[in-house]
């Protein structure tokens, strides 16, 4: 939502500038643009770099280190290997939960769009599990799984299972009938209607909830690390901060930022590429 | 050889649950010969249960009452051999061109008595080219205007040489020129492939110009009222025949059919169906 109304800012901004301005070229207007789309992130570093050291009291200042600290923290991890430990054990934990989501999700969701009623019969049961905040049962997978990798993997898989399963549904319940029916003139049978039509028709539906799984899954894995863990980013920033080694616990902070945006606009692009046909 | 031979066809369509009385009745004891290599078209108000009788006849229906033969065998479930095109194409967006074609030859291949990969590309290239496309194999459906979907979808249905050939309304959604162009198109291709056509339409014009037969059906419930026989020289070889008397005579016969009833039933209705016939004629 925000991504688009600042495009339709910078559209009518755009507009509003001298036409001679345009003249300065293709090369001048995508520069301008960039600029402009990252001007807000620049403003922010700017601000975490300059008020920690002009306007901050030294006191407070421990508390949030200019971001040149944060950053040669950052290096200084980089370089030890240190974070790499961590990113590595924070990216298994939620790559093989979310991957279990995906494996399981989608050939569960496409059996209960195929049976209507058994889909009628779980879905609000459904409903109550996707509406449940999935850190809520947190507690309850620490006392039954321990707080082992298996309490945390399982975790990332609940929150990761509910938009691929819903998703799934959707997506294969969503299905044009026609194309059903011009399948069975063809002489598709009904696994192969299901495996032709109804899969690949639903696929552009599948990779949104694939997206949103990605998402969650990190977000939520950070906060179960918080809790209990001896490695991964979530245990990084509450470790340091308990030790009071704040550019560390930013360092951390940064890294989980950087993630999730990688993680989600790498997702974005596998949806886009396996919907590319759905764009009329 | 495809004779089709509708007996006593009835269908009916119930809520389920519902008792037998809310039934819509959509066909009512409906009768027709369709001989092999017929060129036939069904043309009637919205309502008449055309589309209904073409479901059967695809086999994607299952009558209420009577049977319905084809070469004296009665229908049992969709097959390879009774090809339906479609008013909105019903391509399938996540294939090209040259791989929609290819759908129900793959079918005939897993039932085996197909084509190889090799020959199957072969057959959809000269099937797109057999409906005028040509460069298009690779496209895919949103990358294709309207009436190049609706070829694509012609070669698709004919691909594995069907019997049978079943269009509910396929011009409709097209722009007048481009629907004349492929009324051109599908005389040619049934002269060729001599394949039984079952061709519904609520346009007049368009039923006279590519019928042999013209079945005029009514509506609530859906039954024929007057099978006309369209006696008309070969299309192509008079400049316009849309403009000549006869043509005209056999255009105003069919619309007193349509008329008369449609009259009766409720006026206002009547000349909604007609302003659309018009508009698809």
């Amino acid at each position: 939502m925000s991504t688009l109304t600042l495009e339709e800012q910078q559209i009518s901004l755009e507009r509003s500038v001298a036409p001679a301005k345009y003249s300065t070229g293709r090369l001048g207007k995508t520069l301008r643009k960039t600029l402009y789309s990252s001007g807000a992130i620049i403003g922010f570093l700017l601000v975490w770099e300059l008020v920690p050291q002009f306007v901050l009291e030294p006191a407070s200042k421990v508390f949030l280190p200019p971001l040149h600290e944060v950053l040669q923290q950052l290096w200084k991890m980089i370089i030890s290997g240190d974070l790499l430990t961590h990113v590595s054990a924070s990216l298994g934990r939620s790559a093989i939960g979310f991957l279990l989501a995906v494996v399981i999700g989608v050939p569960v969701g496409l059996v209960v769009a195929w049976f209507s009623k058994v889909g009628d019969f779980l879905n609000p049961l459904l409903e109550v599990f996707r509406n449940t905040a999935a850190l809520a049962l947190l507690p309850v997978f620490t006392l039954l799984l321990g707080i082992g990798e298996l309490s945390k993997v399982s975790i990332v898989l609940y929150a990761a299972f509910f938009p691929v399963l819903l998703n799934t549904i959707l997506g294969a319940r969503s299905v044009d009938p026609l194309l059903i029916r011009a399948g069975r003139t063809l002489g598709l049978n009904n696994f192969e209607i299901f495996s032709k039509v109804v899969l690949p028709a639903s696929v552009p539906i599948i990779f949104t909830g694939i997206r949103m799984a990605g998402t969650s899954a990190v977000l939520v894995l950070i906060a179960a690390e918080m809790i209990g863990a001896k490695a991964g980013l979530g245990y990084l920033i509450t470790n340091s901060q308990a030790s009071f080694l704040i550019p560390k616990m930013y360092a951390a902070i940064l890294t989980v930022a950087v993630l999730g945006f990688v993680v989600n606009a790498a997702l974005v692009a596998l949806e886009r590429h396996f919907s590319r046909w759905a764009r009329a | 050889m495809s004779t089709i031979e509708i007996k006593n066809l009835s269908k009916k369509f119930q809520r389920t649950g519902a008792s037998d009385e809310t039934a819509v009745t959509a066909i009512e004891s409906l009768d027709l010969w369709i001989e092999d290599g017929e060129f036939y078209t069904l043309v009637g108000p919205s309502g008449c249960g055309k589309s209904t009788l073409l479901d059967i006849l695809a086999g994607l229906s299952t009558p209420s009452q009577g049977e319905v033969l084809v070469d004296g065998q009665p229908i049992a479930g969709p097959s390879l051999e009774r090809s339906v095109v479609f008013q909105q194409y019903a391509l399938f967006p996540w294939l090209t061109a040259a791989a929609n074609v290819q759908v129900g030859l793959e079918s005939q291949t897993r039932h085996g008595k197909g084509l190889g990969k090799v020959e199957r590309r072969a057959r959809a290239r000269e099937y797109l080219r057999l409906v005028g496309l040509e460069g298009v194999e690779d496209k895919y459906p949103h990358e294709l205007s309207g009436g190049m979907r609706q070829r694509v979808a012609i070669a698709r249905a004919l691909a594995h040489e069907p019997k049978v050939l079943l269009m509910d309304e396929p011009f409709a959604a097209l722009d007048a020129q481009t629907r004349e162009q492929l009324q051109d198109l599908l005389l040619e291709i049934w002269k060729r492939t001599k394949t039984t056509i079952v061709f519904i339409t609520h346009g007049i014009e368009e039923a006279v110009y590519l019928g042999q037969k013209v079945a005029v059906m009514s509506a609530k419930p859906g039954k024929i009222k007057e099978i006309v026989n369209i006696d008309l020289q070969d299309r192509q070889s008079v400049e316009d025949i849309r403009s000549t008397q006869q043509f005209g005579e056999y255009r105003h016969h069919i619309w007193n059919l349509l008329h008369s009833r449609a009259a009766q039933e409720s006026p206002a209705q009547f000349e909604k169906t007609l302003i659309t016939s018009g508009a698809h004629a």
